[in-house]
């Protein structure tokens, strides 16, 4: 297509610069020759201009307007050469083979790949993080950077330290730490928002328990975590147990909701009621080895310390897990060495 | 206006004046109004179009000049070509980036940014950075020599965004309106363009920062999600941050010490952020406090307006955006509700900037069963609202020195608020004098609902303690934080700048 309409250009320019040739081979003294021939000539001319930016580069095409105007002023103003000269480009542009290509890209070195990644100055490797933020004769640089790491930790562990560092004297430090908690205190009540928009329209049964049940971990999140600072924790901790006991009403015989319900009722300083809680979920047949650590915590707020160290003689015979082994360590060392 | 009206001040605004409304575009406002005597220009830098309404002031009639300019809006890609780079300029480059590795590079640093700034856009273009060979190779270097992340295609990708927007400031410069001094209020961009446009026209560049750039970038950046780690398992430690995110964070801290180098009169609002602008790479002799002021006259007869009994309404005067911590005041009004049932909490502030936040906010009032006591009044006048309320709440987690604060005091409302920017000098006073004049309410920490009601409830309850407060705010402001005060001291400063003393 592009090709035709070179070649349909191309003869019109010369069927042009003909006529013009005839009128002016004619000439007799008329002035209608000499115009004619201009006349012609200028046509001739001005669709020479638009055959030549047809073949030009792109990047040598714009502005297009005075690009034709300049080629088109060659043509009418060197007549007969000028007309050869550009036709003769274009036929050089189109029949001969490329001599230069526009190559936008260029080879380059590539860049010598590590075959192991540079290791960085090593900060406080042999340090305890806590240690780190804790301490304020550190520079605000490194205690900001150890903060980043806090964000890798589990909630219950990072969000106590994080309280700290909110008062902390530097601003990065205070802002960094602001930043981490306000992150996850939105996620959760991101998620407690979508349950409370959802229960109204939840009528299904089995799904309105669901329902019931997520608020109520929610919460425990924000408890647990120490999210719900102050008088906010007892806040909390009521609007959990509602949505708990509403659970609870549609699932009475769920073993994770009464284990739950124990855990609630001993951050509410009710041992007591928590402990029942606990014996229901055991009762209904989770096994004693993931109530007893709770157990333990209860006994040991109630100052039962030999029910403490009873409920820990359990847990050493069938949970070793590292984060218990110092707590059996202490109360049941008899058991840790045997 | 005119577009090339020359103007005696050139103010570049990021992010802020005229499209912003907020604390340091009402200190903007201020200042142009306050000394009529000198014209402004106005150049602005947002990063989207889309992300600024309408204007939020009616521009003052000394103002000649306004222009706008979006950094990541319509980027011109020049075409791809294959270009060698200067080799002189490349080397000018080198030394500078070795330059900004060093903790202080003094006067040495002046010397490579000067030419440099004048060559971009000229003779180190766009193009130059993008297509050169030099620029790889100086690229492939940097990765080589200091990358500890082992992907060359994200450190590649990181410094060709981060360094693209200086060509557009580049450009901005190139068609500055003329001025006699150039006023920046922040580092940043708007700073770093002071920078380049008083290398060119030789003009004095004056710093004004409310807050501290650098510092409030780096916080963001230490958080942001989008910035790659590529280290594998082993290659981490959790103590460090990632390779590209620190070279974010030096980017700006490099931009912060280019306008530092090159301003010739750098302002705080109070000592701390003072300090702060030293120890970023700010020269002491040219550094000074000049602290915020509010015009008396109008709001001192608002203490006539106030009833007898003092109103137990806790108000928060501000946006309703994360920075002010609405949430924290909601929270604190759930435990001032629980002791004083009559309590009533406003939010006195537009949604509109954030509003996920506000929606956020509003949640929370709904979930803590406070949509009685808590309610939301969007913008409203202070010298409406001054004398309904018994406290003036501020619960931010970041502030420089709040106007609010001093309004308050003004119209005789006594403050609980943070422990935030200069609010602990505003409250209990900065030198000894100051503090003879006692506290002007109580200073707790951030992000404490708890604090924050205990001193808000203690100061409500205890009358004659709210009275001794509100003592204390009005003599403090009208001795040390007057509009008039403000004004002689910037009028005094653009007077010595322009006559050549600057510095």
């Amino acid at each position: 297509m592009h090709r035709a309409l070179i070649v349909l250009l191309g003869l019109a320019a010369l069927l042009a610069e003909a006529v013009a040739l005839a009128l002016i081979a004619d000439l007799t003294g008329t002035h209608i020759g000499v115009g004619g021939f201009f006349a012609a000539h200028a046509v001739a001319s001005l669709i020479l201009g638009f055959l030549v930016l047809e073949v030009l580069a792109e990047r040598y095409r714009r502005p297009w307007q005075p690009i034709v105007a300049l080629l088109a002023a060659i043509a009418f103003f060197v007549p007969v050469l000028g007309t050869i000269g550009l036709v003769t480009a274009v036929l050089v542009v189109t029949l001969l083979p490329k001599a230069s290509v526009y190559r936008p890209f260029a080879n380059l070195r590539p860049p010598e790949y590590p075959s192991a990644a540079r290791e960085g100055p090593p900060q406080m490797r042999m340090l305890g993080l806590r240690t780190s933020l804790l301490d304020t004769s550190l520079p605000a640089d490194v205690r900001v950077k150890s903060l980043v790491a806090l964000q890798n930790m589990p909630p219950r562990v990072a969000i106590p330290i994080l309280r700290r560092l909110l008062c902390d004297s530097t601003d990065d430090v205070r802002l960094a730490a602001y930043g981490i908690i306000d992150a996850r205190e939105k996620r959760i009540s991101a998620a407690i928002r979508d349950e409370l928009d959802r229960l109204p329209t939840v009528t299904e049964p089995a799904a309105r328990e669901n329902c019931l049940r997520r608020l109520a971990e929610e919460h425990w999140e924000l408890v647990h975590s120490d999210l719900a600072p102050g008088d906010l924790r007892r806040v909390t901790i009521e609007s959990g147990l509602r949505y708990l006991e509403a659970a609870l009403q549609r699932a009475d015989r769920d073993t994770g909701l009464w284990l739950l319900k124990g855990r609630f009722l001993h951050a509410a300083g009710d041992p007591g009621g928590a402990a029942q809680a606990l014996a229901t979920a055991i009762a209904l047949g989770l096994p004693e080895s993931r109530v007893l650590p709770y157990l333990a915590e209860i006994y040991f707020d109630q100052c039962r310390f030999d029910d403490v160290r009873r409920c820990m003689n359990l847990v050493a015979a069938t949970q070793r897990t590292p984060r218990m082994a110092p707590l059996i360590r202490y109360w049941a060392p008899r058991t840790d060495t045997a | 206006m005119n577009a090339s009206q020359p103007a005696d001040i050139t103010f570049l605004l990021e992010g802020t004046y005229p499209y912003v409304a907020g604390g340091v575009s009402s200190w903007v406002h201020q200042i142009i109004r306050g000394v009529p005597e000198f014209t402004f220009a106005l150049v602005f830098l947002g990063s989207r179009r889309a992300d600024y309404g309408e204007r939020k002031y009616t521009l003052p009639d000394n103002v000649v000049h306004l222009e706008d300019h979006y950094l990541y809006d319509g980027n011109e890609q020049p075409q791809v070509r294959p270009l060698q780079g200067d080799k002189t300029l490349f080397q000018l480059v080198e030394k500078l980036h070795e330059q900004f590795k060093l903790e202080h590079a003094g006067a040495d640093m002046n010397a490579t940014v000067g030419p440099l700034a004048n060559e971009l856009g000229h003779g180190l273009k766009l193009d130059d950075f993008l297509y050169s060979r030099r620029a790889w190779n100086f690229i492939r270097q940097q990765f080589r020599t200091y990358s500890t992340d082992p992907s060359f295609v994200d450190y590649f990708w990181s410094v060709r965004t981060m360094h693209r927007p200086i060509w557009r400031l580049a450009a901005i410069r190139d068609r500055l309106p003329p001025t006699r001094v150039f006023h920046t209020v922040s580092t940043g961009y708007a700073g770093f363009l002071g920078a380049l446009a008083k290398s060119r026209y030789q003009r004095p560049l004056i710093l004004s920062e409310h807050g501290i750039y650098t510092k409030e970038r780096k916080i963001d950046l230490m958080s942001a999600e989008w910035i790659a780690d590529n280290r594998s398992a082993f290659q981490r430690d959790a103590t460090q941050t990632s390779y590209l995110r620190d070279l974010w964070i030096r980017f700006f801290e490099a931009l912060g010490r280019t306008c530092y180098e090159a301003a010739d009169e750098i302002t705080a609002l109070y000592e701390v952020n003072r300090q702060r602008q030293i120890a970023d790479g700010a020269d002491p002799a040219r550094t000074q406090n000049i602290p915020n002021g509010v015009d008396i006259s109008r709001l001192s007869p608002l203490r006539a307006l106030r009833p007898e009994e003092t109103p137990p309404v806790l108000c928060l005067i501000g946006r309703v955006v994360p920075i002010k911590d609405v949430k924290t005041f909601i929270r604190a009004m759930r435990i001032v509700v629980n002791r004083l049932p009559c309590a009533e909490g406003w939010v006195a502030g537009p949604s509109e900037e954030d509003p996920g936040y506000a929606a956020e906010c509003r949640d929370l009032v709904r979930l803590l069963g406070l949509e009685e006591r808590v309610k939301f009044l969007g913008f409203q006048n202070v010298v409406d609202l001054l004398p309904r309320i018994g406290l003036n709440v501020l619960s931010s987690i970041s502030e420089a020195l709040p106007l609010v604060l001093l309004e308050g005091f003004a119209a005789g409302v006594p403050t609980v608020c943070t422990n935030v920017g200069s609010c602990r000098q505003l409250v209990e006073g900065l030198d000894e004098d100051d503090r003879a004049l006692g506290h002007a309410g109580r200073v707790v920490g951030i992000a404490d609902p708890q604090a924050l009601a205990d001193a808000a409830t203690a100061l409500l309850a205890d009358r004659s303690a709210w009275q001794a407060a509100a003592r204390a705010g009005i003599a403090r402001v009208e001795r040390y934080y007057t509009q008039s005060l403000m004004f002689e001291r910037f009028r005094a400063l653009y007077g010595r700048t322009m006559s050549g003393g600057g510095g």
